[in-house]
């Protein structure tokens, strides 16, 4: 207590130094808790939860049996999940090129000469996003109602005389994912139609330019300067629709439940059923620790083998 | 008196949101507790969920109900310091069975003292439910002295539909409606004029398959209906019935067979899937399905995008299943000038060599019965939640909740007494079946398996009914899945011992008549196109 | 891709007629191919407003034009029908967009500005949830709100979702904070002010914009949300709109006249707040928020 001069200077000053530190980790700590709260109790707990219970046969209250890797095994030998693996790849076909696919119209609305017909078509085009997706989906189940009276898709076919095309367009096993991925045709409002534009925006007025006076047409422009330069954006809308599609099961259960003869059945689905229709949550759990495993592997190769969309969400922010 | 729904419950992780949305969104402010208060057995708050919530207009209660309100309400009036509340039913949205909300009920301690069941088809835990046949042996005293019931409470039900004796020897239900041929097929008069018929087909599927035809002749789709298995069940429970299988499945001998029964059943081979009784009603129903609708094999009722019974209110099907759901639609656009039911018709020979002559006899199954549950047992109530429904199920009370439900859902009386109901003769002949003892309680077709089993079934019978499979192969799907799932409910219920007896019994069982029978492929040829 | 030529107005040649002529023409076609397309697109919404105002008979007789008189009543019963679920749906979304933007605000201020111990482990912590899809949480979370009590309650849709909203905000509000500059919090740092303060004073003020994106990701998300309402809630009156709405639907008292109607009210409110964001600062903003 009596040698303390220039040595209690520097320890007083460690001591604040550590106690600031310790103040900004407080802080810090009561800035996060009521996010970790949440976290908490409603996304790793759950997590963990389920990713525990696939080893168990399980109805998520009284029944809970160890159970192994059985549940795994059926999931590989379930005929439902074939069918809905199978499904979901004609799913993942379809949907991907309609999210591709407004990168096409956007180019068209792009390459109009007029700012104000831009703005026009730009607006419009993004409008039908306003409705909520439940609503179109109710309103294209109206589309293909069976009845030749009051479907409209089949009253329209009768008043071009071709009766004979009339059918109950989402209870033919045959054409059922066809007509589901026919929904909202022509699949131009929705978000990657606003991203693909706003890629096609960014693009330097000057490299247009060049291109124009490098006497480019419009299609070897597209393939050689637009899509290079947007591919970020392309890449985004794929993985996010990759994520999106794997357990996608919403739709599906509203429009056909699965059916007929389970022609629309998805992975999604089949967990749905499986838990809360079927009482087998752990079977249930197996199947979405299987997404969860899919969709995880999917991103990293897509990461892998692309530019990270993240990544260059920070370095556009940061422009 | 507190009608509104109040239900316990705990808020958490509120802190930091805005107040107001806490007051609008907090439910009633859940009731203070004070259990340590009751337990004296006659007062307190009794909660129970009926099937249907009073006062509340559902898809199958197109008119809301009140009498349980009323009757209540005198029932407290004679028992000062009771309140009887009335809570959600457990199964209220269609995303999950009633026995999950029962179980999640249970795991959250939220079931209500008395809680409605389908007459305990579902083996339910043991713990979670209480006994009641020492109740049921006991007096109603409600009842005037002299008439069924006033000695032994149970003397109140038909022998038929006597409360179901689970396999452990012991009662847990008390049956306040069974649903006889309930589900009421509604028809257009000037449809069936026009096409030459003068009312609702007679009794049997010959002749309501045979007024589909004529109609169908006439140029108009004759039904509108899903494909719900409504018409396939009451077949199989006719067949099961006709070919002397019931007894062998139902061995505690109560005119029931529960899960477990069944599952013995098709554990020691008495329940075959390629059995003519579940085969045959599959081929009949694949041809009836000619006289639906066109897209029926889509339409799901809540989720279509059109409403259900619409293609029969405008007119462009001359008849429609289930039409209690609208009722009050139908009443209003042309009432029964108009429109007319009839019930489920029954099964003859004409359709099946194993139907008989006549037509046979009326099945009917529980559609609302009353379980006490465990949390009774934790307040203490399980006297007054019996006392209560002693009340419940007077004959003048029971009448009145029938007489309410005739115009919305036909459901049938179970107990005796109820000859003065003031109903149409139509029902009046099904409470005599069962005084003439023709009535048989049903076989329940639909408690083979799990959920799961009956995904497979339903895709399977969608891939036949589309000709995407033959019958063989839908057949022969079924009865593969079919060991999984028994395997599954012996796992859920610890039967594996008893199974292994079960499997033993396969040696001693004489098959059932049904001779060289092999699954057909060919179509069903309905009797009056042969 | 038809014809459109890349010349912008600035690079055209004003002395080539000829090519003025096919140019013109070939504008002409890339109009025309946008309004086909345009056609397309409003094609089912066209007729669902159409249906919205005819009585069924109407719309047996005249399906593809307007029938008259209009079935104004169809609103009136839709409305009757609906008007309670867009009330809990409203509830719902506005109490899970103050959970998220108060949490996640608070958080991605930690995550930003403020150096703390293992600060980019917790963050990738939160990041991690990203890739947890949502039917993997499905089950979980269920049983969670039967636990807890919180069944048939909107509470169980509102702790949730914003729980759920919550990694995606902290994602786009750190990137945000961390790119105001440093020397605004310097200088409040000088004067005394607290963590909280600067929160409070500088780093909400300026975040106005991306707090109202994140806003109307979480309201549109949860807003249209089906699936988790159908397993939460049980009773009608506590229905959100898309569970509503697909009652309405099942429903067998509706035709298709109020049905429409029904859709088309549906629509307005995440109209409404959509148009209002467009015609303010964040509409610029919101295609960049997507990027």
């Amino acid at each position: 207590m009596s040698v303390q001069t220039a040595d209690a200077g520097l320890d007083s000053k460690l001591w604040s130094g550590r106690r600031r530190a310790l103040r900004r980790n407080l802080t810090a700590f009561l800035f996060l808790l009521p996010t970790f709260l949440f976290l908490a109790i409603f996304m790793y707990q759950p997590t963990v939860n389920v990713i525990y219970h696939t080893l168990f046969r399980w109805d998520g209250f009284t029944v809970e049996r160890y159970v192994g890797f059985k549940n795994f095994i059926t999931m590989v030998n379930d005929p439902n999940m074939h069918i809905a693996s199978r499904n979901l790849g004609w799913f993942f076909l379809g949907w991907m090129l309609q999210r591709i696919s407004p990168f096409l119209v956007a180019e068209l609305v792009f390459n109009l000469k007029r700012e104000r017909s831009k703005y026009w078509y730009r607006t419009l085009f993004v409008l039908p996003m306003v409705v909520p997706f439940l609503v179109t989906i109710m309103i294209w189940k109206f589309i293909y109602n069976p009845l030749p009276t009051t479907g409209v898709l089949n009253r329209m076919l009768g008043s071009f005389g071709l009766e004979q095309w009339q059918t109950a367009w989402l209870s033919e096993p045959s054409l059922v994912i066809l007509a589901l991925l026919f929904v909202s045709f022509p699949w131009i409002s929705g978000w990657p139609f606003m991203i693909f534009y706003a890629g096609l925006q960014q693009i330097p007025s000057e490299v247009l330019d060049a291109s124009v006076m490098d006497g480019c047409n419009v299609w070897q422009r597209m393939v050689r300067i637009d899509i290079p330069l947007v591919v970020t954006s392309i890449q985004l809308v794929a993985i996010q629709t990759m994520i999106g599609i794997i357990q996608e099961f919403a739709f599906v259960l509203i429009m056909t439940a699965g059916g007929p003869a389970k022609a629309s059945l998805v992975p999604g689905l089949l967990l749905f059923m499986a838990a809360f229709r079927g009482d087998q949550m752990g079977y249930g759990a197996t199947i979405g620790v299987t997404m969860f495993i899919a969709i995880f592997i999917l991103t990293l190769l897509s990461f892998r083998y692309t530019t990270s969309p993240f990544a260059r969400t920070r370095r556009t922010r940061e422009t | 008196m507190n009608r509104a729904l109040s239900r316990r419950q705990f808020l958490i992780g509120t802190g930091g949101l805005a107040a107001g949305l806490i007051a609008a969104c907090a439910m009633p402010a859940a009731p203070m507790e004070d259990d340590a208060t009751e337990g004296s057995g006659m007062t307190g708050e009794l909660t129970i969920d009926m099937q249907y919530v009073p006062g509340k207009v559902t898809a199958d209660t197109p008119v809301a109900l009140h009498e349980i309100l009323h009757i209540a309400s005198e029932y407290e009036d004679m028992h000062p310091g009771v309140e009887v509340i009335f809570e959600e039913p457990f199964k209220a949205t269609e995303a999950m069975t009633q026995p999950t909300y029962f179980r999640a009920g249970a795991a959250a301690g939220t079931l209500p003292d008395i809680t409605f069941t389908y007459g305990l088809t579902f083996i339910y835990d043991k713990d979670t439910i209480v006994p009641t046949t020492e109740y049921l042996n006991q007096p109603n005293h409600y009842i005037p002295a002299g008439q069924p019931g006033s000695s032994r409470w149970l003397d109140q039900w038909f022998e038929d539909v006597h409360p179901i004796v689970l396999a452990d020897g012991n009662n847990y239900d008390i049956p306040v409606g069974w649903g006889g041929p309930g589900l009421v097929i509604a028809y257009n008069k000037e449809i069936f004029a026009e096409a030459g018929l003068s009312g609702p087909p007679e009794k049997t599927y010959y002749d309501y398959y045979q007024a589909c035809e004529q109609i169908l002749d006439m140029g108009t789709i004759p039904v509108e209906s899903t494909l719900l298995s409504w018409e396939w069940d009451r077949m199989v429970d006719y067949l099961v019935r006709a070919m002397g299988l019931f007894e062998l499945i139902d061995i505690n001998g109560d005119g029931f067979c529960d899960d477990v029964e069944q599952t013995r059943a098709a554990v020691a081979g008495i329940v075959r899937l390629d059995s003519p009784y579940w085969v045959e009603p599959t081929r009949i129903w694949k041809e009836a399905t000619n006289y639906y609708q066109p897209g029926y094999l889509q339409m799901a009722q809540t989720t279509s995008a059109i409403g259900y019974g619409e293609v029969f209110m405008t007119e462009q099907t001359s008849m429609v299943w289930n039409a209690n759901r609208i009722w009050p639609q139908l009443m209003e656009l042309g009432g029964t000038d108009k429109f007319g039911v009839f019930n489920l018709p029954r099964l003859t020979n004409k359709l099946t060599p194993w139907g008989e002559e006549d037509p046979t006899w009326l099945i009917a199954r529980g559609t609302e019965s009353k379980t006490v549950t465990k949390t009774a047992r934790e307040r203490g109530h399980i006297d007054l939640a019996v006392d209560f429904l002693k009340f419940m199920t007077t004959p003048a009370n029971t009448a009145r909740l029938i007489h309410e439900r005739l115009g919305t859902n036909l459901v049938l009386p179970t107990i005796k007494g109820l000859e003065d109901l003031e109903v149409d003769d139509d029902v009046k002949g099904l409470v005599s079946d069962y005084e003439a003892d023709t009535a048989k309680p049903g076989f329940s077709s639909d408690r083979i398996g799990d959920w799961h089993f009956w995904y497979e079934w339903f895709s399977a019978i969608q891939a036949y009914f589309a000709d995407d499979m033959t019958l063989e192969e839908m057949i022969q799907i079924q009865i593969d899945v079919l060991p999984t799932f028994i395997e599954n409910f012996l796992v859920d219920k610890e039967l594996h011992a008893e199974a292994a007896e079960w499997e033993k019994m396969q040696a001693d069982y004489t098959p059932p008549p049904w001779g060289d029978y092999t699954v057909p492929n060919e179509p069903f040829v309905m009797p009056f196109n042969a | 891709m038809t014809g459109q030529t890349v010349d912008r107005p600035f690079t055209s040649s004003p002395d080539a007629a000829p090519v003025e002529l096919g140019a013109r023409f070939k504008s002409a076609l890339h109009h025309a191919l946008l309004l086909f397309l345009l056609l397309l697109t409003f094609f089912p919404f066209f007729i669902a407003i159409l249906t919205s105002l005819k009585s069924f008979q109407q719309l047996l007789s005249n399906f593809w034009l307007p029938a008259f008189p209009l079935q104004l009543h169809n609103y009136v019963m839709a409305w009757n029908e609906i008007y309670r679920s867009i009330i809990n749906s409203s509830l719902v979304s506005l109490g899970a967009v103050a959970g998220v933007l108060l949490c996640a605000s608070l958080a991605s201020y930690a995550f930003a500005r403020i150096d703390f111990a293992w600060r980019d482990g917790a963050y990738y912590l939160v990041l991690s949830l990203l890739m947890i899809p949502g039917v993997l949480t499905l089950i979980g979370r269920y049983l969670l709100i039967v636990q807890f009590g919180l069944m048939n309650s909107l509470w169980g849709l509102i702790l949730p979702y914003i729980a759920g909203g919550l990694a995606f905000a902290v994602f786009l509000l750190t990137g945000f904070f961390s790119d105001l500059p440093e020397e605004l919090f310097e200088a409040a740092r000088m004067d005394g002010g607290t963590e909280l303060q600067m929160y409070r004073l500088i780093a909400l003020p300026l975040s106005r914009p991306i707090m109202a994106i994140v806003g109307l990701l979480t309201f549109l998300s949860t807003w249209g949300d089906y699936v988790w309402p159908l397993l939460v809630l049980r009773s009608p009156e506590k229905f959100t709109l898309m569970l509503g709405l697909a009652k309405f639907t099942g429903n067998s008292q509706v035709m298709f006249g109020p049905l429409m109607a029904g859709y088309v009210i549906a629509s307005v409110p995440t109209a409404i707040i959509i148009i209002l964001m467009m015609r303010t600062f964040a509409g610029a903003a919101l295609v960049g928020a997507f990027k």
